[in-house]
């Protein structure tokens, strides 16, 4: 029989052993400047926005820019700024047995993010430029088109981003809605959906994953240390009267979702449209280190 | 705050692998074992130092948080945990209330108090850039994304500030009536900071690339050396850990909860593990103090 210290230290090591899996995996792909800087960016912008709000509790942004990091760089990368965002705004906010778990929710929401929408569409969800200045959110929500171009299964492809740019100069008189459902579930199926009904999914995962990932991995480890019995009904008691706190996240994660989303992917997009920040996640080692040792 | 700031006796001062081995010993040794008396010394020692580290600001954070969580943690145990043979009383749902119980759930209130306590502790001598010292060697390029975004994020901050205050002269957003529109301000805000984060990450990224940013072992400066006083006190900290794995392992000292709660063992052996365990504790605050009354006595000789 566990008694309750072990069951905690019990999960804070398997917690640790995959949160090392990932690690090891990263450091032994052997990252490029590039993505080392994206990741610390945002990590950093989702410690930022964290640190704004810090006199809202459960208000916080942490969880809709790990989803946005998820959504344009991937499963890895999106657990990654999680875990990271986690534990640095922990510094600011003080480290304790809670760590490893925060790192672990939110790891694991950046990761399913990833998993569900990385590279599935088009990086934006939305047809706005970003011109720097936040588009009002319902002009946003009105202003786009119902179908976008096809650009995944298009022969001769345009760049997604031109694309978008070019769908948000169309859009700029906003049209009023046509709640075509049916049509809206077809183009679902195929793979091309409105940016409106991409933008609701971000939001609605967002929703659900701070409710059912984030939000009980981070109760359950009160239980883990404040209980000695590790019962159902326990478990029931102490996610129950989490569920409010948890409720109000996950509300904050779709108001941020739906208002950072459109022009944080947009912007993205952007600098991986200009720079190649985000692409070729691969470093050519070899040529690069006997450039520089034959220099 | 850097290595020469600190008073070079003092637990802060001392090289971050007997920091990370005290911390590490103390909150593991705390949760393995339960020990009601280890439990009471761990409290009691944590306690002093956050007090001495902190005073007024400790003694609020023990009082307005910490005893409210501990007492809520000493009830739910009873409340919810029924096993044990010494009936109390019934509660109204018909389970009964034991007193092993009621021990557990008050050392379990203990080990919560005396491991956040650790923790404020450590978040209060242990900065940011100790561990990254650790990680550092372990895993550079994880080290070096955490390194700089705890950088960026006042870097972030400064620049939003510049911007609200560049908005503010072109006429937009200042006092705004409603909060809607001061929430439209401040997303605006955000989203000009995120544009101008991302365009000069890619000036930082090419900078690391030309400087060659992965094309050899990182090599890490650090302030930190093993002085004979670090040494030391990793020698002591690592034997007197050990001492109290052994009394557990070899049995001969042992602690259970349930079904009834004993303490095995004979006395010699639980007061020779409660010495080494007050020794443990007490390390930093002896340290600390130590140093202050060495200064002291070295002031008044001026």
């Amino acid at each position: 029989m566990l008694s309750q210290a072990n069951y905690y230290l019990l999960s804070v090591g398997i917690i640790l052993v995959a949160l090392a899996v990932m690690v090891v995996r990263f450091e032994g792909r052997r990252p490029r400047a590039r993505e080392v800087v994206t990741l610390s960016v945002l990590t950093a912008l989702a410690v930022a926005g964290r640190a704004a709000f810090f006199m809202l509790p459960q208000f916080k942004p942490v969880a809709a820019i790990v989803i946005i990091a998820g959504v344009a760089l991937g499963a890895e990368s999106g657990f990654l700024v999680g875990a990271l965002a986690a534990f640095t705004s922990n510094f600011l906010f003080g480290q304790g047995p809670w760590t490893p778990f925060q790192m672990l929710g939110f790891g694991l929401v950046g990761m399913l993010a990833g998993l569900l929408f990385h590279g599935r569409w088009p990086l934006s969800v939305s047809g706005t430029a970003g011109t720097g200045q936040l588009p009002h959110c319902e002009a946003e929500m009105t202003g786009q088109r119902i179908h976008e171009p096809q650009w995944d299964s298009c022969p001769v492809s345009p760049d997604p981003a031109l694309g978008s740019f070019a769908a948000a100069r169309d859009n700029a008189e906003p049209e009023g809605h046509s709640l075509d459902i049916p049509g809206q579930i077809a183009a679902l199926m195929a793979g091309r959906q409105s940016s409106r009904l991409r933008l609701a999914l971000l939001c609605i995962f967002g929703g659900v994953a701070v409710v059912a990932i984030y939000g009980p991995i981070v109760d359950a480890s009160y239980l883990l240390m404040f209980s000695e019995s590790l019962s159902s009904t326990t478990l029931v008691a102490v996610l129950a009267s989490g569920l409010p706190f948890n409720l109000i996240h996950a509300a904050a994660t779709v108001f941020f979702l739906l208002v950072l989303a459109p022009t944080m992917l947009e912007k993205l997009e952007r600098v991986r449209m200009k720079f190649g920040l985000f692409t070729g996640q691969k470093r050519e080692t070899k040529r690069d280190e006997a450039a520089v040792r034959f220099k | 705050m850097s290595q020469e700031n600190r008073p070079p006796g003092s637990f802060e001062a001392l090289h971050p692998v007997p920091g990370f081995a005290f911390f590490g010993l103390v909150v593991l040794l705390t949760v393995l074992y339960m020990h009601p008396v280890m439990l009471g010394v761990s409290f009691c020692c944590a306690a002093a130092w956050a007090l001495y580290l902190r005073r007024g600001r400790a003694l609020r954070f023990i009082l307005t948080l910490l005893l409210p969580v501990m007492l809520l943690a000493a009830v739910l145990n009873p409340a919810f945990n029924h096993r044990g043979v010494t009936i109390l009383f019934y509660l109204f749902t018909g389970n009964p209330v034991t007193a092993e119980s009621l021990y557990y759930g008050v050392a379990g209130a203990l080990m919560i108090g005396a491991v956040l306590l650790w923790f404020y502790c450590y978040n209060l001598v242990m900065p940011s850039d100790k561990l990254l010292w650790l990680l550092g060697r372990a895993v550079p390029t994880l080290a070096l994304v955490l390194s700089m975004a705890l950088r960026l994020v006042p870097h972030y901050t400064a620049q939003a500030k510049r911007v609200a205050a560049a908005r503010a002269g072109l006429g937009l957003g200042r006092t705004a009536a409603s909060v809607v529109a001061r929430a439209r301000e401040g997303l605006s805000i955000l989203s000009v900071v995120t544009t101008w984060a991302l365009e000069s990450a890619v000036g930082t990224a090419d900078s690391m690339a030309s400087r060659g940013f992965g094309t050899g072992r990182r090599t890490a400066y650090s302030t930190y050396h093993m002085t004979r006083r670090s040494w030391l006190a990793l020698a002591f900290l690592v034997l007197a850990g050990a001492a109290c794995v052994v009394f557990f392992a070899t049995g001969a000292v042992s602690v259970a909860y349930f079904p009834r709660f004993e303490l095995g063992g004979a006395p010699l052996a639980q007061a020779a593990l409660c010495v080494i365990w007050c020794a443990l504790c007490a390390f930093p605050l002896v340290l600390d103090l130590a140093e202050e009354v060495s200064w002291r006595s070295s002031r008044l000789r001026i």
